[in-house]
């Protein structure tokens, strides 16, 4: 097999380069190997060959330029390609690690955000309580105030108020014992929301003879109908009859008793 | 020569008329928060106030002198002592001037008190008389019997009942925080309070009618009873005005009640 040395030295042989020795150690082995002249032979054609080329090769001028041309038009095009790959390429790259970013920090941020909104909203919730506890106490305390105004504003308060052992009780206690026969109405009135429970029921039937004020008799009368105390039938029969009352309360008193039965 | 004596005359009159005029008057220790309670019966009372600091009650009326037989005795009418010279017992203490009646005759007074000072009055008996008092911004509460009130140029708020005397009141403007409550059996209330007054309504009647001017909830048309003022309908009307605020509540088991626009 001819190596590249082999060939460098047919290459040589053929420019005239070899030393005296070489060409004729040479010539001695292609008049014995075939091969080595069969590869002279066609070095030696393309050399003709490439001399005939060489002879028709256009102006280098122009040749130059063109390639130069020819470069830049390609390096335009490759620049533009290569330039814009990469960039867009990169900018994607960039721009899902920056949405990822977000989103990440988004994430955080709306952990952080809820964690601490139910942090606040446990907090509010405590100072609500504590507000409404507070609160009420005030409105319990106002009962006992001087101002019967403020008394009625505090029943008022009361009135819309969920049913509470406590508060029925304080309602109880105005009815009973308030100095103004005003606010001992407004007391009955309100405990009439209360119905459901059998304090109230009870509270106002026990009441109910106690009274001396015609106007408290009638709003605890009317209270008792409202809730539907049947209970109440015989002391409501009772007042009907009593003589020393008041017409009116014996009326209401009677009429009453007929939309309990 | 006539026109001279009888000039003489009405000028004699007018000046046993001022001599018979006593007066009585006593400061307030405390000047934070002026009451004014009054346990009265059988008297005319007329309230009025007036700048300063100072309780005034003038009255024309001259107690009778007590009979020879009382001699060394004090009076033990109410429980009261008059230490004033006009038939009242007159306490103060912490800026609470209390006023009792310390004797039986019937007697007419005027009090001049603090404008601002709260006025609380309860009647004592069954007389029935008239209790007059204007220019007062404090609170009045009045539990009375057979007396009836007349209130005029009054914030209150007004905490009443009365068995068979009436209410009437003129609002000059309405306190907009604390409720206004009146109640009556048998007499009516007639309440004048500014357009513009922003209030929840509660208004019954068990045997009696109630009319108004204002625009509520739940009214009927004029039936031309009442002056102009529409009937609303019978029991219980609960409805606000002008959008709604403080709560008035008006209530009366046989008397009329009016509500009238000032």
């Amino acid at each position: 097999m001819i190596n590249d040395k082999i060939a460098q030295q047919l290459i040589d042989y053929l420019d005239g380069n070899l030393s005296e020795n070489a060409t004729k150690a040479l010539e001695t082995q292609l008049a014995t190997d075939a091969d080595l002249r069969k590869m002279l032979d066609e070095m030696r054609e393309l050399q003709a060959n490439m001399t005939h080329l060489t002879l028709e090769q256009p102006d280098s001028k122009e040749m130059t330029a063109r390639l130069q041309d020819f470069i830049q038009t390609e390096k335009k095009n490759i620049s533009s390609e290569v330039a814009l790959q990469p960039n867009t390429r990169m900018r994607i790259k960039e721009w899902l690690l920056a949405a990822a970013s977000v989103v990440l920090l988004l994430g955080f941020g709306f952990g952080w955000l809820w964690k601490n909104n139910r942090q606040q909203a446990v907090q509010i919730e405590l100072l609500q309580d504590e507000m409404r506890i507070t609160q009420r106490m005030m409105v319990l305390a106002t009962l006992d105030k001087p101002s019967a105004s403020e008394r009625i504003r505090a029943v008022n308060v009361l009135q819309k108020e969920q049913a509470d052992p406590e508060i029925i009780n304080a309602l109880v206690q105005t009815m009973n014992f308030d100095d103004m026969t005003n606010v001992r109405m407004k007391a009955t009135q309100a405990l009439a929301k209360f119905g459901n429970d059998p304090a109230v029921k009870t509270a106002l039937i026990h009441s109910l003879p106690q009274q001396e004020s015609p106007e408290v008799q009638i709003a605890i009368i009317e209270a008792l109908v409202e809730i539907g105390v049947k209970d109440a039938v015989p002391i409501l029969r009772e007042f009907s009859l009593d003589q020393g009352r008041q017409d009116f309360v014996r009326q209401k008193a009677a009429s009453s008793i007929q939309k309990l039965i | 020569m006539k026109q001279i004596l009888l000039m003489i005359g009405i000028f004699v009159a007018s000046m046993q008329g001022t001599f018979a005029q006593k007066t009585f008057s006593k400061a307030f220790s405390s000047s934070a928060k002026q009451k004014i309670i009054l346990k009265v019966g059988k008297c005319d009372f007329e309230i009025a106030g007036s700048t300063g600091n100072e309780l005034k009650v003038t009255t024309d009326k001259e107690l009778p002198p007590p009979p020879e037989r009382a001699k060394g005795l004090k009076p033990m009418y109410n429980n009261a002592t008059d230490n004033t010279g006009i038939g009242l017992d007159i306490q103060e203490a912490g800026g609470v001037m209390t006023i009792r009646k310390a004797t039986s005759q019937k007697m007419a007074y005027k009090l001049t008190v603090p404008a601002g000072a709260d006025i609380t009055i309860k009647e004592d008996g069954w007389d029935g008389k008239i209790i007059k008092i204007k220019d007062i911004s404090g609170e009045i509460e009045v539990e009375l019997t057979n007396s009836s009130i007349e209130l005029e140029n009054v914030t209150g708020p007004v905490v009443g009942n009365t068995l068979n005397g009436n209410f009437d009141i003129k609002f000059t403007k309405m306190n907009t925080q604390k409720p206004t409550d009146i109640s009556t059996i048998n007499g009516h209330i007639d309440i004048s309070m500014p357009v513009d007054t922003k209030a929840n309504l509660d208004i019954t009647t068990m045997n009696g009618e109630s009319f108004t001017d204002f625009d509520i909830k739940e009214e009927q048309e004029d039936n031309g009873r009442s002056n102009g003022l529409k009937e609303l309908s019978g029991g219980d009307v609960t409805g606000t005005i002008n959008g709604g605020g403080v709560a008035i509540s008006l209530n009366s088991i046989n008397g009329n009640i009016y509500l009238r626009k000032k």
